[in-house]
């Protein structure tokens, strides 16, 4: 049904868990549906993601997509990151079964989210550094 | 049982679904209450196949026959694990497969009381089984069924009580290892070979497939094992929230699994549980 890939990243996979220092962090799925995807960046001021890590309520292919995905966008600018697809995700992991795609979906909208985050808190925080100096 | 109801729609027929209680039994006011002047068929499963809740099939059969109405009982899960006796009982019908109870897969039968008629579903072969199956009779398939049927009935008491016992050690030991869980069903009226737990924050694939690499056969009947993305109808109907119903496995036992068994099982469970619960976005304690 796996691919020996999608198994060895589910039972070890290289980026779980969350991140102390994280300043960009995204949530997608629903408990419903059965996948909640939690992605934690760390971005540096000149736009590279130094750092990847997350979390998954899911089933395996969930967790394998996630992983894969943290490891897609380390190293990466926000630019690049924002190119990655589902189908990369798939190319890496081998090959999901046809009701699974859908994982590898949320993974890349986890990374979306995340960068979502990012520009959110950026924006905030430079609305206050203006309002400090006009005032 | 759903999906042939659902053929019946298709062919015209009007089907009135029965809501369940938190322990999965038919409610028998709503029964009553859905019983109308041209019901010509009642079915109740046995026992629930996710949850082992046994219905109250003896009441349901009177209800039935009470409003001249057939009764149909899915027994698959039940033979073996319930002593069934259809005349008391009162059946008019009920299926039954041989894989439940370690007899040979793809073999499976349906009682039909004397004097209850059945059209075909396959058509063709006039003379074989009556006129009511077409095809070549499966030998082995029905020899070993009759086999299996033979030694689950002759050993039922001692088998019962073996996997009741089973059972609530595996109960015992779960909770003393992992937190946050919950068992679904009823809490007596339930059968002994199987039990259905929700692990709380984590979903049961992951669940299933990490005890599967450890050498243990669960099975869930949540989202991610079949192809649509909602988890169980039965759950749901019991009124188990979702993100509950997602984190739900089924295990079966055997009378051949001993206690030694279960510690391993139990240790293996804590193990999986615990390290899926630390890449949880949810967190059990607060669900």
């Amino acid at each position: 049904m796996y691919s020996k890939t999608v198994i060895d990243r589910f039972q070890n996979p290289r980026n779980a868990g969350g991140m102390h220092g994280a300043n960009a962090i995204g949530e997608v799925g629903n408990a419903a549906c059965g996948d909640i995807m939690k992605m934690y960046l760390k971005i540096s001021d000149d736009g590279i993601i130094e750092n990847a890590k997350f979390k998954t309520f899911g089933c395996c292919a969930a967790i394998a997509s996630t992983d894969m995905a943290c490891d897609l966008i380390k190293g990466k600018t926000i630019e690049e990151a924002l190119k990655i697809t589902n189908k990369d995700v798939l190319d890496l992991l081998g090959e999901l079964p046809p009701h699974k795609i859908h994982c590898s979906i949320l993974a890349e909208e986890s990374i979306r989210a995340a960068i979502q985050d990012y520009y959110a808190k950026r924006e905030k925080e430079i609305k206050k550094s203006t309002k400090k100096s006009s005032n | 049982m759903l999906h042939a109801c659902q053929q019946l729609e298709r062919e015209g027929f009007e089907v009135t679904y029965l809501p369940v209680d938190k322990y999965g039994l038919v409610d028998m006011a709503e029964l009553l209450h859905a019983i109308r002047k041209d019901t010509t068929l009642i079915s109740v499963m046995t026992v629930n196949n996710e949850v082992g809740t046994i219905q109250n099939i003896k009441a349901i059969a009177k209800i039935a026959h009470d409003y001249n109405i057939y009764f149909h009982t899915d027994a698959v899960q039940a033979i073996g694990c319930l002593k069934i006796d259809v005349q008391d009982m009162d059946i008019d019908l009920m299926s039954m497969s041989a894989h439940k109870i370690h007899g040979p897969k793809g073999v499976g039968a349906l009682y039909i009381k004397n004097g209850v008629r059945i059209d075909p579903i396959l058509f063709g072969g006039d003379s074989q089984e009556r006129g009511k199956r077409a095809g070549t009779e499966n030998i082995p398939g029905i020899a070993g069924f009759g086999k299996a049927i033979e030694i689950a009935t002759r050993n039922h008491i001692i088998n019962n009580k073996k996997l009741k016992n089973i059972r609530e050690y595996f109960i015992q030991k779960l909770k003393e290892k992992v937190d946050y869980i919950q068992i679904n069903g009823h809490p007596h009226q339930k059968s002994n070979a199987i039990v259905s737990v929700s692990f709380y924050g984590i979903e049961g694939e992951s669940i299933m497939m990490l005890l599967d690499l450890a050498g243990i056969c669960t099975s869930t009947a949540s989202a991610c094992t079949s192809k649509s993305l909602l988890p169980s109808h039965v759950l749901r109907a019991m009124g188990i929230p979702d993100e509950v119903a997602q984190g739900t496995v089924r295990f079966s036992f055997g009378t051949n699994i001993s206690k030694s068994d279960v510690d391993y099982v139990t240790d293996e469970i804590q193990k999986v549980v615990a390290k899926l619960r630390a890449i949880s976005p949810i967190q059990a304690g607060r669900m």
